[in-house]
């Protein structure tokens, strides 16, 4: 009888049991060998070779009488034996026979009955001894993988990965095999031999597209993207380092689809948006969020080396963790860990150089044209009233002359001779010149990282240092970063972060050539600068000449404006020091079950220095204009002589702690759950002051405090203007108070689907009401179909196939209203006394805006990735948004200047979108070529909206005030229908009432919406980009090519009341009506015949004309990248592990603009200067 | 387990720490240190003394209705600044058009005084959840009469511009103005009558008149002089000029002194009463709201009226004479333009004065035949404004009704852009005084007849279509 044969292991737990069993066993057996003994005892004799069981059972039959009983096909698959015995048992030759072979037998009777041997299924091996084992789980780039099930075979003992790829399982058997498997890798079994602590690196599925393998950090967790339901754009650290600069949000700009940043006039709406507007009068700038929590400190401080990556969230699944905060997207930037055992050196340095912007880019008017524009001005009158005004207005060198040549006190043939030589000059040589220079931007960073078995560390130091293309501006930052974990126990890990920020910034009073003096007069075109020699000269932007050269006789100060002097007369001087701490503990309660505390703490102050100096304009100007003439002719100065320094404080404090339970569980091979929930507590407090102080020394650190502020004093450079000194006091304190209650979970089942689920409620200090309608409740569910898993799918074509939808609801907060009377405090400038304004009236029923999206997406790969990529659509619906709604008047909740209103919820827009990435592998051997296809599609319009449209078109007329128009998006343009030029006089002419007309002020107030051309949104609706790379050897070559189209921009407004009065304006006066035949070849207007009855309302009609209303789409270079890399192993010589030398050219201008006239929308707003190219060189060294 | 107990013991632990502020007092931290949801005596008081909505004094936009003070016509602008400088407006009021407030989407000469009724409303509800300790009590009750004393002055400025001119014999039927009592947005608005509306603004002032103080902090707080003053302004335009005296008198005895113009700075470019910009003259202060033709100096003094001026007057500027520079008038380029606002800018004071009311009591005076009481009051006032250097003419009058006359063209001399002529002419004109104007505009004559249905205002359009059914003054 075959016996299981005990192993003699000691110490065994369960050895009674086991004792109870064999005694059975053995009991049994004896009984069954009894009677086997009972009926035969002779003994076999055989000797074969190679012999057939079915012949060796004849031999016993024939030999002792036995009888078998089998079923024939249980000798299939046996073995003949070879057998040699004599006088042997039964049972010594059945056993011998059978030892080797998948059969049994019992001898009953006479009989012996063969059967399939059985497994030994009820006795167990005795088990092994227990322990607990720790591991980690990279891809094959050493980067922690997580959301990685891990499962000790042939029992259900098992864990999930962390986000930094670490598991802890209790209880396995020294000797037991973990299985491994991550959705998107490689299953990999591992036998543990006594190890308790072990590395596990899965290789990446061939199959699946190259995302799946990222981990999205949401800023609450880590999960692999290919298990997320939600809409998520990830940049690594290799897309990041793609583009040079210093702020770190300028590097995503045309990486990802569905964010858009706006440039040119369109930058006056919103610099950046995700998924285009949604929310009428709130902030729609997306919620941005460093690590684990919200940065409340200004963007710039952010050193992008010491930031790993930039993970975008789009959709409801995706942002709703964020809830009430994440109606516009959320951003969140993930800084460095260390990540190999090694400690790793990495030194990056880069230097960028950028040209002097392009000011022939400016339409201006030449000088000759300008000058020959004044001689007619001149002669018929034009500039009587300023010659004769009793307030000094200013006079260009042209009309100063014109003046003397006709009192005589400059002979005629000379002021004519003097004139004719300021046609030869061209303020735009001089600017450049003088106001501009090359700029050099330097960027260094080193930093030092590792991670062990009980330290996880990443220390990083950056400076930045950057000389502006305009003279006198520069920006200093100096960052410190260390960011360390230390692994106390297996199941305690502490995390602390230091990071500390300062930067100073520095700039001239160097408006460069955006110079508008406070008399309302710009550079005219043929202003010099300097004189031959390079000496300053000084402009009549602000006075008459004769006047300010004279005036007060010596005893005022001079009152003469130096613009290239004053370029280091006034230093407005801004430093940041920002200091964040974070702390965190995270403790393993059980193998799925783990609690986080993280603490957060960021302090940054801001102190803004304006210093005007004694010599500054700015102070001698003001000193002048009070300055007051006693008896006797005794002046004194009300405002001290010497500087002004203006001082402005700000200092963000914010306090952020989370608690938050981590739950990860895996079921069988089928089922995987992971889950969080947490509560949230943050306060940031907002200080700020502002202050100034008169008579000013900076030498001697002192000032005249001595001011009388109550007094009204006559102002000496405006004859009946009077001012009282500004205090410029003010003193601010804002708090946010928010709480929060979060849970998420994801569920998967066969690896395959997915479903997930989350809710927040939101609570604030925002509206001061009762605590129980403080808070708002969002929530979204979402589901992911890895379809190429299922059994009955057979593309070859699509290796890699999902399908995912989302649902649910994202918030935003407006801080413009409360649900009670509210009032803010002031003091009366009249009598001191303190003052409450009503801010707005109880609105009991005030709700958070809410934004719904679902959000379809697939994402798929072609065979050998030749291309993968993904689609999205949404489609939004904002709700409750805060909007103005007409009321009563009679209410008395009116506006100073009109517009009777409250804030509530009364406004919704909808909106949608497709997003389109596409990456394909064109090249892949030697030579590897990559392209990245980017397109989005984003349009939103406002559904609902209760303010009366306004009687007059010309309200709409704005492209960056918020008029909103249902049906249209909240940043659209309109223009007046435009009828062409007067072919008898060059006057424009439009419609009124349907009528042709050249009433302009009647079309520019009396035109109603519906009469006005509707020609499209401000912000591009389709956008997107164009990547190439190119790889050879060690060469790597990218090219950024980028798009938008579908929009418009209103372009130069040529005026000829601004080239009049202000002295410069759009050189498009040169193509003017001048004789009749021209209105077939020019739009621009005649010179409007003087004296001039309705000029500004005539240009304000051509400017707002639908000719002047170009589109925007473009196609533009963005950028080039050059790199070079080298490593260790390819020159053994080298000192550095790795070595990287890079070159990049941003600003490279357009390559096809859709409007006839070319205009480049990025910078035509005020037909400014044109940035040129920008050249950064690079050097990346780790060891 | 024993371990796991532990462990959740620490959590809870943890979460106390995290809740360690009391979480209603976390949420209910105020979001902006400035903003306050207003309940104490304090932050109400401060409303009330937000003088930029109470008293007008935010530039460029003022308080009281100027549609009256614009149709009146102690000024003309010419041809090219009514196209130039009047808004469309401005100029539908100039030319006395029928319907000037059509296609106007907000008449703010409705739409600010309300504005400053509901800020009183709002002090006024806020009281009534004030209990005030035996300590607050008088500050309490100041600011209980105070709000109650803006909010009547508002109601009897509307009714001057909206409502048709008090007569005894119509005024039950007479449509009045909307009594705005509480700040209840949810409130149904609907016209009293012209009975209710008087009747509504002599209660609130008569209580006032015994409550406020005579010595307030600031001229742009009532006081019981200030109450007394406006009774009397009331009285006057209701024509029942017993009670006028009344209350006219009470005033003056309260706080009567006036400005010897012989002190002010003059010169050519100034505001002469810049520097004294709450005047001895000064009772209560409030401000016109701003019209462009006053503000940019477009409106040109009427010559009639100029040349009524005494030589010796020093209101008067006289071109050929340099050392006379004028309080009221500046000679720019053959006109006068007007510069005499008691705030010393080009925004016009339109509160209550002294000199108001010595030419209410010297009218109230002759009125009752007392002509030599009249006569004294008015020869009170105006030698102050008489040239010390030079012997003052005294006025006389052959009779009561002389000195009527003669005072009520005082008047216009004295009271120029204050926001009073068009009362004057509503009551006037109901008792026969037959006074009618014209106006020439590019070429046109436009009259303005006695009693005409022109002299009230219509409702904006605006506030009929948020509550249909409100009756609509007729224009024609």
């Amino acid at each position: 009888m075959l016996f299981p044969n005990p192993l003699p292991r000691p110490g065994n737990v369960t050895i009674k049991t086991l004792r109870v069993m064999k005694i059975t066993a053995f009991l049994l057996t004896v009984i069954s060998l009894h009677a086997a003994a009972g009926g035969h005892s002779q003994t076999i004799t055989i000797s074969t070779k190679n012999a057939p069981l079915e012949k060796i059972f004849a031999e016993i039959k024939k030999q002792t009488g036995y009888e078998f009983v089998y079923r024939w096909e249980l000798l299939q698959n046996t073995k003949p034996v070879d057998i040699d015995v004599k006088n042997a048992t039964v049972k010594q030759v059945l056993d011998f026979c059978l030892k080797d072979q998948p059969l049994d037998y019992k001898i009953l009777d006479n009989l012996i009955v063969l059967n399939e041997k059985a497994e030994p299924k009820d006795v167990r091996p005795p088990p092994l001894p227990l322990t607990d084992i720790t591991g980690k789980v990279t891809d094959s780039e050493g980067n922690p993988l997580a959301g990685a099930s891990i499962k000790v075979k042939g029992t259900n003992n098992g864990a999930t990965t962390n986000e930094k790829g670490e598991f802890t399982i209790i209880g396995v058997d020294e000797n037991a095999t973990l299985i491994i498997t991550s959705v998107s890798h490689e299953t990999q079994e591992i036998k543990l031999n006594g190890r308790k602590d072990i590395t596990v690196q899965l290789k990446i599925k061939i199959t699946e597209l190259g995302i799946v393998s990222v981990t999205v950090n949401t800023g609450y967790q880590h999960i692999p993207k290919v298990q997320a339901t939600g809409s998520f754009n990830h940049i690594d650290n290799e897309l990041l380092n793609r583009r040079v600069s210093t702020n770190i949000l300028d590097r995503i700009e045309n990486l990802t689809p569905g964010v858009l940043f706006n440039r040119g006039e369109a930058a006056n709406t919103d610099t950046l948006l995700i998924r285009g507007r949604s929310t009428i009068f709130a902030n729609a700038q997306p919620l941005i969020v460093v690590d684990n929590f919200p940065y409340d400190g200004n963007l710039s401080n952010i050193n992008p080396n010491d930031m790993e990556s930039i993970t975008i969230l789009k959709d409801a699944a995706a942002a709703s963790i964020w809830g009430a905060r994440a109606g516009n997207g959320v951003i969140i930037i993930t800084t460095k860990k260390g990540k190999t055992s090694k400690t790793r050196v990495e030194l990056n340095s880069s230097i960028t150089w950028q040209q002097k912007p392009d000011l022939f880019n400016v339409n201006q008017i030449s000088s000759s044209d300008f000058i020959d524009l004044e001689k007619k001005l001149y002669s018929l009158g034009y500039y009587n009233g300023a010659i004769t005004s009793p307030s000094h207005q200013p006079l260009t060198p042209v009309v100063d002359l014109l003046v003397a040549k006709t009192n005589g006190s400059v002979p005629a043939a000379q002021a004519d001779a003097l004139i004719e030589a300021l046609k030869q000059y061209d303020s735009r040589n001089e600017l450049q010149k003088y106001f501009y220079q090359l700029g050099v931007n330097q960027q260094h960073a080193i930093s030092a990282s590792g991670n062990t078995e009980h330290i996880n560390y990443y220390m990083g130091i950056g400076y930045d240092r950057n000389l502006s293309t305009k003279v006198g501006q520069q920006y200093d930052r100096i960052s410190i970063r260390s960011q360390n974990t230390f692994k106390i126990t297996r199941k305690l890990e502490l995390t602390v972060g230091l990071n500390h920020i300062q930067s100073i910034e520095k700039n001239g009073n160097n408006p460069g050539y955006n110079y508008y003096s406070n008399a309302g007069k710009f550079y005219y075109p043929y202003t010099q600068f300097a004189d031959e020699a390079g000496r300053p000269l000084p402009i009549y932007l602000h006075y008459r000449r004769g006047w300010v050269d004279t005036v007060g006789s010596g005893k005022l100060l001079n009152w003469l404006y130096y613009p290239i002097s004053e370029i280091n007369n006034t230093i407005s001087k801004t430093k940041i020091r920002n200091n964040m701490i974070n702390a965190g503990i995270n403790y393993k309660i059980m193998n799925s079950l783990s609690v986080d505390l993280k603490y957060n703490y960021q302090n940054q102050v801001s102190t803004l220095n304006d210093e005007y100096k004694d010599l500054s304009y700015f102070s001698r100007n003001l000193i002048n204009n009070f300055t007051q003439i006693g008896a006797g002719g005794v002046l004194s100065y009300p405002i001290p002589r010497g500087g002004i320094l203006d001082l402005f404080n700000s200092e963000i404090t914010s306090h952020q702690g989370r608690a938050q339970a981590n739950y990860s569980q895996a079921w069988g091979t089928r089922h995987q759950l992971a889950a969080i929930a947490g509560y949230e507590i943050r306060s940031v407090i907002t200080n700020g002051n502002r202050n100034r102080l008169y008579g000013y020394n900076p030498a001697l650190s002192s000032v005249n405090p001595n001011i009388n502020y109550t007094t009204v004093y006559p102002q000496y450079g405006t004859p009946g203007a009077t001012a009282q000194i500004a205090t410029n006091q003010s003193i601010s304190k804002k708090t946010d108070h928010f709480i929060s209650y979060y849970a998420n979970a994801a569920y998967t089942y066969n690896s395959r689907y997915i479903l997930s689920a989350s809710a927040r409620m939101d609570e604030a200090n925002l509206f001061g009401v009762k605590t129980n309608q403080k808070g708002t409740p969002l929530w979204s569910a979402g589901a992911s179909w890895l379809l190429h898993k299922e059994d009955f799918y057979k593309s070859g074509l699509f290796p890699f196939l999902r399908l995912r939808v989302t649902y649910g609801y994202n918030g935003n907060i407006s801080r413009s209203t409360s649900a009670y009377t509210t009032a803010s405090y002031n003091i009366s400038t009249i009598t001191s006394a303190p003052t409450a304004t009503i801010q707005n009236p109880p609105n009991e029923k005030l709700r958070w805006e809410k934004v719904g999206i679902i959000n379809f997406g697939i994402d798929f790969e072609l065979k050998n990735k030749i291309v993968s990529g993904s689609i999205e659509y949404y489609n939004k619906k904002a709700t409750d948004l805060m909007g103005q709604a007409p009321v009563d008047p009679t209410l008395g909740l009116s506006q100073n200047f009109g517009g009777s209103y409250f804030f509530g919820n009364v406004a919704s827009m909808k909106g949608n979108g497709v997003e389109i990435e596409l990456n394909s592998r064109n090249l892949n051997r030697s030579v590897k070529w990559y392209t990245t296809f980017l397109f989005s599609y984003s349009s939103s319009k406002v559904t609902e909206y209760l303010m009366p449209l306004s009687s007059a078109g010309s309200t709409y007329l704005s492209t960056i005030g918020i008029n909103p128009i249902i049906g249209k998006p909240v940043f659209a343009l309109y223009s007046f229908r435009w009828r062409g030029l007067d072919p008898a006089t060059g006057d424009p002419q439009g419609y009124l009432n349907g009528n042709t007309s050249k009433d302009y002020t009647g079309i520019y107030s009396a035109t109603k919406i519906d009469s006005m051309i509707y020609n499209g949104p401000v912000q591009s609706p389709y956008f997107g980009a164009l990547r190439n790379t190119i790889n050879i050897k060690n060469w790597s070559l990218s090219i950024n090519i980028s798009y938008k189209l579908g929009y418009y921009f209103r372009k130069n407004k040529f005026s000829y009341n601004t080239i009049f009065s202000s002295w410069n304006g759009s050189g498009d006066y040169a193509q003017r009506w001048q004789k009749p035949g021209d209105e077939k070849t020019t739009n621009i207007p005649s010179m409007p015949g003087y004296p001039f009855t309705n000029l500004i309302a005539r240009d304000q009609f051509f400017q707002y004309a639908e000719i002047n209303v170009l589109k925007g789409d473009n196609i533009r270079l963005e950028d080039i990248s050059l790199s070079y890399d080298l490593d260790k192993n390819q020159w053994v010589k080298m000192p550095f592990s790795h070595v990287r030398l890079y070159l990049y050219i941003a600003n490279l201008g357009t390559l096809w603009i859709a409007n006839k006239e070319k205009i480049d929308p990025y910078y035509d707003y005020n037909n400014g200067p044109r940035e040129r190219k920008r050249i950064s060189l690079g050097l990346n060294i780790s060891f | 387990m024993k371990k796991y107990i532990y462990k959740h013991r620490l959590i809870a632990i943890v979460l106390i720490i995290f809740y360690g502020c009391k979480k209603s007092s976390f949420l209910e931290t105020r979001p902006d240190d400035s903003l306050v949801v207003p309940t104490s005596l304090k932050d109400l008081q401060a409303i009330l003394d937000n003088d930029a909505i109470m008293n007008g004094n935010a530039s460029g936009v003022g308080l009281m209705p100027n549609s009256g003070e614009i149709s009146y016509n102690s000024y003309y602008v010419n041809d090219a600044n009514f196209g130039g400088v009047l808004t469309p407006l401005e100029q539908k009021l100039y030319k006395w058009d029928k319907q000037p407030f059509t296609g106007e989407p907000n008449i703010l000469d409705w739409d600010l005084p309300y504005r400053s009724v509901f800020y009183s409303n709002v002090v006024l509800d806020g009281l009534k959840k004030i209990t005030p300790e035996a300590s607050q009590q008088s500050e309490f009750n100041n600011i209980y009469y105070s709000a109650l004393f803006y909010r009547a002055h508002i109601f009897y400025q509307l009714a001057q511009i909206f409502a048709p001119v008090y007569a005894s014999e119509t005024a039950s039927t007479d449509w009045g103005i909307p009594l705005r009592l509480t700040a209840d947005v949810n409130e149904e608005i609907r016209r009293s009558t012209v009975a209710e509306t008087y009747s509504k603004i002599i209660e609130d002032l008569k209580s006032c008149a015994g409550e406020l103080t005579t010595n307030p902090l600031y001229k742009t707080r009532p006081s019981k002089q200030a109450a007394c003053a406006l009774l009397a302004r009331v009285y006057l335009s209701m024509r029942n000029y017993d009670s006028a005296f009344v209350y006219a008198d009470k005033s003056l005895q309260l706080y009567n002194k006036l400005v010897d113009y012989n002190i002010l700075m003059v010169t050519n470019t100034n505001f002469p009463f810049l520097n004294i910009r709450f005047n001895d003259e000064v009772i209560f202060h409030c401000l016109l709201r701003e019209c462009l033709p006053l503000r940019l100096g477009a409106a040109i003094v009427d010559n009639t009226i100029y040349n009524s001026y005494n030589n010796n007057d020093l209101r008067k500027a006289d071109k050929n004479n340099d050392l006379l520079k004028g309080a009221f008038y500046r000679f720019i380029s053959n006109t006068y333009s007007f510069r005499g606002s008691y705030y010393g800018s080009v925004q016009l004071f339109s509160g209550l004065a002294t000199d108001e009311l010595y030419l209410i009591r010297a009218e109230c005076f002759a009125r009752k035949n007392s002509t030599s009481q009249a006569l004294s009051d008015l020869n009170a006032l105006l030698i102050k404004r008489w040239r010390n250097t030079v012997q003052y003419t005294q006025v006389t009058a052959t009779d009561a009704a002389d000195a009527l006359n003669k005072i009520l063209e005082e008047r216009k001399r004295e009271l120029m852009f204050r926001g009073l002529f068009w009362t004057d002419l509503r009551r006037l004109n109901k008792e026969g005084r037959n006074i009618s104007f014209t106006r020439t505009v590019l070429g046109q004559t436009y009259t303005l007849p006695p009693n005409d249905l022109r002299y009230t205002f219509p409702i904006p359009d605006n506030v009929i279509n948020f509550n249909p059914g409100m009756p609509q003054n007729p224009r024609q």
